[in-house]
């Protein structure tokens, strides 16, 4: 990628980090970022919109057996890999986020 | 199923939190963001459960819930793209300017409201919290009070040595200064009237240790605080030297007369610092060497003596990182003299304001805070009022906006601007009324012990809160009165228009009920305080303040001996005597209404117990003195030649006292020629010569407790006294013919607490007239609120039922019947708040009784007088609306449906 439309941003690049280490969801995203939802939640839309990430709700049936509603896990495209490979090169320290369950598939 | 039942109570309120942001987000993406916010809610709290280390806890879970919030409004922002808003923004102007009453009515209610709010905490916090002027890091200072022991309130002054050992200190302390307050006389040449002014003796650190340097010249040395020799110096403030010297260029080095010494001018302090204290107004600082020049009456070697009272107030800079606590304990272990004399240092944050002001003004505070408080919740109501009124009345524009194609996103993104619109505009209105409030109070003497009000900043914070509270409560009010509207059927919409039925129509009158029943508890509370104040100042003193002046003479500060003070009082008396336009002139040891007090054990010979003792007020009189205050002789006579002016006789003297004394000594009557006994004084007993009428001498809101009355100069000897003159004719120009006559006697004489007596009383009745002001402007404020809240509410029911009025107008209803149909509706408002109303002005009055005279809480008048002002203010309100009503056209009436 030499191009890439978006800012990169100190904020983005973490949560770009927390998903390639396997944080696949809203609170987990918040809780390793250290980030509040409102910053976030924004930041996983536009990296959607952008094709950086897909978000894909979980299978419902799954979720009604374990008596819970389905729940919303993101990962990254091949888009968002790159990104990432970009947000490592410039903030170095994201290597060490906490790894987290790969998001079921 | 099992899983929900088993969570814990707030995972539902969390769930409910993300059920109310979500409208916010833009409808077409709502479901989505639910569905993602609520599964993560329920997701983080099952797992809180199952997890036996390391789960998510509740408060996190309610942080991160939280965030929903700011995620929302992102998603709204987005929404609304640039074009959208400036279309918003058009429309909302347009249609504020097609309704300009409901625009204006709103504007000046959050003008108002706001501006009052912001004004008056802006001067309790420039007069109370803000930073002393020119003072460093005032986070650092401590206040440190010595207090004897089992005394909260008083004051043990210490020793210059007690002192010195303080200042050597050690590593919590970085500094440490003490001041005491003086009055100083200041002649700047020869012949000229000398002037009073507020001065501080100070331990040459004294500026060091409060970061003030010099603006010219120099600050105090070390050297200056030496007992060795007298260092006659002074600093002068800015004010001093830009008023008094005239903004001499020259002036440090320049000599000035004070107190009799004269006394080097070394430097002046920068602008705007007048002292320690916010309520200083400071003019001159001494060195401590300095002392024997400047006061008088004081052993040379003051400075040397071990338990001799010279400093009433220190302060303390702490060293890095010390806390309160070890500074504390450090001091206490400088000077362990003070332990055996029984003084405790009482060390306190909170620089800038003596811990005994700020008890004392507590709770006046705290009364205008709850004022203020009430004002804001009044303007909040008043404006929810009002924009459901709004909104409910545009419900059919809104349903065939949507019949159109609008979108109820949009719709509502209308209303809410307009309400955004509406606040910006009275946030505008607020500055405007703050400033103007602020400005009008400037120069004015709010209360006695305040320097004059000059160049209050209005607070930003204070405003920015009131704004963002006036934001956010018309926004939300828009935005909830918005989408009510827009779930209604539209059929229905179209249909009824009997919106008082409503929800919304209810939560109307209730809101405008409370705002009756403020306003009426707050007119109550003004008309008490109102006619206290009244009555303090009117004539129920038991003297005649009128046609008195008076002013003190302490000619000790010049040296006078007791002697020489005791024949110039004398001498001056007969002469003034003399003076056409002067009926009589007595004297007393004490000024009436002054700030000193003293008093004495009283009781009869045959009651020896203590038990039977009577503590009286005393002072000293010469015998004119109950001539010239019109106090009435009821009993026997008073002083003659025979006791004033002799010496005191070793065994039994002579003593007048009044009504309240001889009742509670003798109840049997007949006080004249017997005997009482003061244990506390030397001879064995004083034989009651007269009895006099009950007057207040002391403080105008008590009632005139026992009180004695000494020949001057028996006994006791002083070199300071008050002349009370009753005068024919102009106060003034007989001020200033006895100013004349003491000049001609010693031009460095200044006259002290020169006035008439009844303009004496009123100034130290500041405070409760502030008070009274206060509450009377805050009263008519909500009244006027209120006012406003009725008129939009009557306007819009009357307009709700015009097809009612109509029909029974073509039924033959008389226009009469119609108006009166209006009125009871807005009188059963009224009136059911008025109620309310009354009972809350009960609890205001309980609250203020303590600070009532010569009226009671639960005062009829009072009560009917306020309920009375508001019904005709609530008529008036009403009476447009209700004319209106009457005017309905039938024809036309039936036709607009």
């Amino acid at each position: 990628m030499t191009q890439r439309s978006f800012s990169l941003t100190l904020p983005t690049a973490t949560v770009l980090g927390a998903l390639g280490a396997g944080h696949g969801y809203g609170f987990e995203l918040m809780e390793v970022t250290g980030l509040p939802g409102g910053t976030v939640y924004p930041i996983l839309r536009r990296l959607e919109r952008q094709g950086a990430l897909r978000g894909r709700w979980e299978d419902e049936a799954e979720a009604r057996t374990a008596g819970r509603p389905p729940r919303r896990y993101y990962s990254l495209t091949s888009v968002g890999e790159a990104a990432l490979a970009e947000a490592l090169e410039r903030y170095p320290m994201l290597r060490f986020l906490p790894p987290g369950d790969v998001a079921p598939a | 199923m099992n899983n929900q039942a088993r969570d814990p109570w707030w995972a539902a309120a969390l769930l409910r939190f993300v059920d109310v942001v979500a409208w916010l987000t833009p409808a077409r993406r709502r479901a989505g963001w639910k569905a993602e916010w609520k599964a993560e809610v329920i997701h983080a709290v099952r797992e809180r459960r199952a997890a036996t280390r390391d789960g998510p806890e509740a408060g996190r879970i309610g942080r991160w819930t939280a965030s929903a919030l700011a995620d929302a409004l992102w998603l709204r922002g987005e929404e609304l793209t640039m074009e959208r808003w400036a279309d918003a923004l058009r429309f909302a102007g347009r249609t504020l300017r097609r309704s300009p009453a409901f625009t204006s009515v709103a504007v000046l209610t959050l003008g108002l409201g706001i501006g009052a709010t912001t004004a008056i905490f802006s001067l309790a916090n420039w007069a109370l919290l803000r930073p002393v002027p020119g003072v460093q890091s005032p986070g650092e200072l401590l206040v440190v009070v010595p207090r004897p022991a089992g005394d909260p309130t008083g004051i043990a002054p210490l020793s210059d040595p007690t002192v010195r050992r303080l200042m050597a200190g050690g590593p919590t302390i970085a500094a440490v200064a003490a001041y005491s307050g003086i009055a100083a006389d200041v002649v700047l040449g020869e012949g000229s009237e000398p002037l009073r002014v507020r001065a501080q003796v100070v331990t040459p650190g004294f500026f060091a240790t409060l970061g003030v340097g010099p603006w010219r010249g120099r600050v105090f040395e070390d050297v200056e605080g030496e007992p060795t020799s007298v260092h006659a110096v002074a600093v002068v403030s800015h004010d001093f030297w830009r008023g008094v010297l005239s903004s001499e260029p020259d002036a440090v080095g320049q000599t000035l007369d004070a107190n009799g010494s004269s006394v080097q001018v070394v430097g002046i302090a920068p602008p705007g610092f007048r002292g320690p204290e916010r309520t200083d107004d400071v003019a001159l600082w001494f060195p401590s060497s300095a002392v024997p020049a400047v006061m008088a009456r004081v052993p040379a070697n003051i400075l040397t003596l071990e338990g001799v009272p010279l400093w009433g107030s220190v302060v303390a800079r702490r060293g890095a990182a010390a806390t309160t606590e070890a500074v504390a304990a450090q001091l206490t272990a400088a000077a362990p003299e003070l332990a055996r004399r029984d003084v405790r240092l009482e060390i306190t944050e909170g620089f800038g304001i003596h811990p005994t002001l700020r008890a004392r003004l507590t709770d006046t505070l705290a009364l205008v805070g709850g004022l203020v408080s009430l004002l804001l919740v009044l303007t909040v109501a008043n404006l929810v009022n009002l924009v459901l009124s709004r909104v409910a009345r545009r419900r059919r524009e809104v349903v065939i906006r949507k019949a159109l194609g609008a979108s109820s996103s949009s719709i509502t993104a209308a209303l809410a601007t307009e309400g955004v619109v509406l606040a910006v505009f009275g946030s505008v209105a607020a500055l405007m009324i703050g400033f103007g409030l602020v400005r009008v109070l400037d120069g004015a003497t709010l209360m006695e012990w305040m320097p004059v009000v000059r160049g209050v900043p209005l607070d930003a914070r204070v405003m920015a809160f009131a704004l963002g509270m006036a934001l956010a409560v018309t926004a939300t009010a828009s935005y909830l009165a918005a989408t009510g509207v827009q779930r209604l059927a539209p059929v229905d919409a179209l249909r009824s228009s009997h919106t008082a039925t409503t929800r919304s129509g209810r939560l109307r009158r209730t809101m405008v009920a409370l705002q009756v029943a403020l306003s009426l508890s707050l007119l109550v509370g003004a008309g008490l305080l109102v006619q206290s104040v009244t009555h303090l100042q009117g004539e129920e003193l038991g003297l005649l303040p009128t046609d008195v002046v008076v002013f003190s003479l302490n000619p000790g500060v010049q040296g006078y001996s007791d002697d020489d003070a005791d024949r110039l009082f004398r001498e001056l008396a007969a002469e003034l005597d003399a003076e056409p336009g002067i009926r009589s002139v007595g004297f007393s040891w004490l000024m009436p209404f002054g700030p000193r007090s003293y008093s004495e054990r009283v009781r009869r010979p045959d009651t020896p117990s203590e038990v039977d003792e009577v503590v009286a007020d005393a002072n000293m009189i010469t015998p004119a003195f109950f001539s010239a205050l019109g106090i009435r002789l009821v009993d026997g006579r008073t002083y003659d030649e025979r006791e004033y002016g002799q010496p005191v006789r070793p065994d039994r003297g002579a003593v007048v006292i009044n009504r309240t004394l001889a009742e509670q000594l003798f109840p049997d009557g007949g006080a004249v020629g017997r005997n009482i006994v003061m244990p506390g004084r030397r001879e064995s007993a004083f034989e009651v010569i007269g009895v006099v009428e009950d007057a207040r001498l002391k403080d105008p809101r008590e009632s005139p407790g026992p009180m004695l009355f000494d020949p001057f100069g028996n006994g006791y000897k002083t070199t300071s006294a008050s002349f009370v003159a009753s005068i024919a004719g102009n106060p003034d120009i007989a001020l200033a013919r006895i100013r004349e006559m003491v000049r001609t006697r010693d031009s460095r004489l200044p006259l002290l607490e020169a006035g008439q007596l009844g303009e004496i009383i009123r100034s130290g009745l500041a405070e409760d007239r502030a008070l009274a002001r206060i509450t009377s402007s805050f009263a008519l404020l909500s009244l006027l609120l209120a006012a406003a809240g009725l008129f939009a509410l009557v306007s819009e029911l009357s307009q709700s039922r015009v097809r009612e009025f109509g029909v029974r107008r073509a039924l033959g209803a008389g226009a009469a019947r119609l108006a009166s149909l209006v009125l009871r509706d807005s009188l059963l408002v009224v009136g059911s708040g008025a109620l309310v109303g009354i009972l809350l002005g009960y609890v205001v009055a309980s609250m203020l009784e303590s600070r009532l005279a010569g009226v009671g809480a639960v005062d009829l008048f009072t009560f009917a007088a306020a309920t009375c002002m508001l019904l005709v203010v609530a008529v008036l309100a009403s009476l447009q609306p209700a004319l209106r009503s009457a005017r309905v056209d039938p024809v036309k009436a039936l036709m607009t449906e």
